[in-house]
């Protein structure tokens, strides 16, 4: 009767423990956003994943590109992966899923997309131009005011 | 005053409830399946299936009790919001959806039903306790929370709180909605040095620095007073510590998940010995009329005046 109560009482603090310091290990090693993962631990920092920026950097003509992820309804599932996680183990794994997509350049906007039926494409882009996968941050400078970009993590193509 | 409150706490106990254990029991299981049932429709399968697992647990009694039926419940909220929790976007209040769920299946099978609300009461005091300690836990781990420069930040770039901003610091709201477009589009930026200054922040310092103080005490006395056990003096004081977090909170910061789960947790666990307590009265009548908080009542009343 006794191990019961304390089952029925503990199991659930037990749980919520377990997610909270999950939570901590995680943000401090592997660049989670400390919103998630059940930590609890919203309202707390600036950075979370919801205005986190995530892309890959394309060399093109002598000239880089960065592409932002969350413009392409298409890969976001991971975009949000790669925002709430950025780990190296994890961006690599998903700069490889990327590279798999067709990517081509488009002369009229100066910028690089996912080749679709509708999209205009100039060229197809290599995937040995696909140099690396970012995750940035949003930085908020209380001197100056200014909201600006501040790169967590970056893998390179292998 | 007073005496018009006893007559519905009476009213409630006797008549709505007929005292008895089990029928307040039923109560508070269908508030946390509406819940579900409202909020609980993150993914494609979800919003199909929940709807068809909760609607017979709000219409029939002897599904609502039944054990294997919160089983059920258990598998379909803890993959998505502790298994898979990384990969996409849950936000706190799901995981605390999953451990309600956890909390209600683990004692419905293991415990005699005179027992289950008091168990439940127990557990839904440890959630709120242990959920307001971690988050004080989290603001003392971000320095920008301490500076007070999350407030400023927040609360001139993220919309919900530009009804509050716009009346405590009588910042123009076209400022904000400018602050909140730049933001947008640094999100969606092509090129990473880019950046914006923020508008209206030099009439925020003071203020952001008040909010997070009153933040880190009122969810620091709550932490406290539910962490502690029932005979220490200050835990007499959780539900005013509890009910002050809400009254000060959801006015401003609309985050209707969250505010739905606290209010039935504070409700489940204000019970006593199968009554309605005023309290529980007072969580009763937030959980009906939350979603009032829909409505932008300080940017109402600043276009109005």
């Amino acid at each position: 009767m006794k191990t019961k109560r304390i089952i029925i009482l503990y199991s659930v603090p037990f749980i919520m423990l377990f997610f909270f310091i999950r939570n901590i290990a995680l943000v401090e090693t592997k660049n989670m956003d400390s919103w998630m993962g059940g930590g609890m631990r919203m309202f707390g920092r600036i950075d979370k994943m919801l205005y986190r920026v995530s892309g890959l950097t394309v060399e093109y003509n002598n000239k880089k590109y960065f592409v932002n992820l969350r413009n392409f309804n298409k890969l976001k599932d991971e975009d949000v992966e790669s925002r709430i996680l950025p780990s190296n183990e994890r961006l690599q794994e998903l700069l490889e899923e990327l590279k798999e997509y067709n990517w081509c350049y488009n002369a009229k906007t100066d910028a690089i997309v996912l080749k679709t039926l509708s999209s205009e494409c100039n060229s197809s882009i290599n995937t040995s131009l696909i140099k690396s996968l970012k995750v940035y941050k949003i930085n908020y400078s209380k001197e100056d005011k200014k909201v600006s970009l501040e790169l967590i993590n970056e893998v390179k193509s292998l | 005053m007073k005496v018009y409150i006893d007559n519905i706490l009476y009213q409630l106990n006797t008549n709505f409830f007929k005292i008895t254990g089990n029928k307040l029991q039923v109560f508070v299981l269908k508030m946390v399946l509406l819940i579900l049932l409202l909020f609980m429709n993150d993914t494609t399968v979800l919003a199909i299936l929940m709807p068809i697992i909760i609607v017979p647990g709000l219409l029939i009694n002897s599904v609502t009790t039944n054990r294997y039926y919160w089983l059920i419940l258990t598998l379909f909220s803890t993959i998505p919001y502790l298994i898979m929790d990384l990969v996409g976007y849950v936000p706190n209040h799901k995981h605390i959806f999953a451990y309600v769920i956890i909390a209600i299946t683990i004692t419905i099978f293991l415990s005699e039903q005179k027992k289950q609300l008091n168990y439940l009461g127990i557990q839904a005091k440890y959630i709120i306790g242990l959920c307001f300690l971690f988050a004080v836990i989290g603001k003392f781990l971000a320095p920008e929370f301490i500076d007070g420069s999350f407030f400023e930040f927040t609360n001139t770039a993220d919309s919900r709180f530009f009804g509050f901003t716009s009346f405590a610091a009588d910042i123009d709201s076209k400022l904000l909605l400018a602050n909140e477009k730049n933001l947008l589009n640094l999100m969606n930026t092509q090129n990473p040095d880019t950046f914006f200054v923020l508008n209206g922040v030099e009439n925020l310092s003071s203020i952001g620095l008040i909010v997070s103080y009153w933040t880190i005490f009122i969810e620091g006395m709550i932490a406290i007073t539910f962490c502690l056990p029932s005979n220490f003096l200050l835990s007499k004081w959780r539900n005013i510590f509890l009910i002050a977090f809400i009254l000060t909170t959801y006015p401003i910061a609309t985050v209707a998940g969250f505010a739905i789960i606290l209010v039935t947790l504070g409700f489940i666990q204000s019970i006593k010995n199968n009554k309605l307590t005023y309290y529980s009265l007072f969580y009763l009548l937030v959980f009906i009329f939350l979603p009032l908080i829909k409505i932008p009542f300080l940017r109402v009343f600043n276009a109005l005046f």
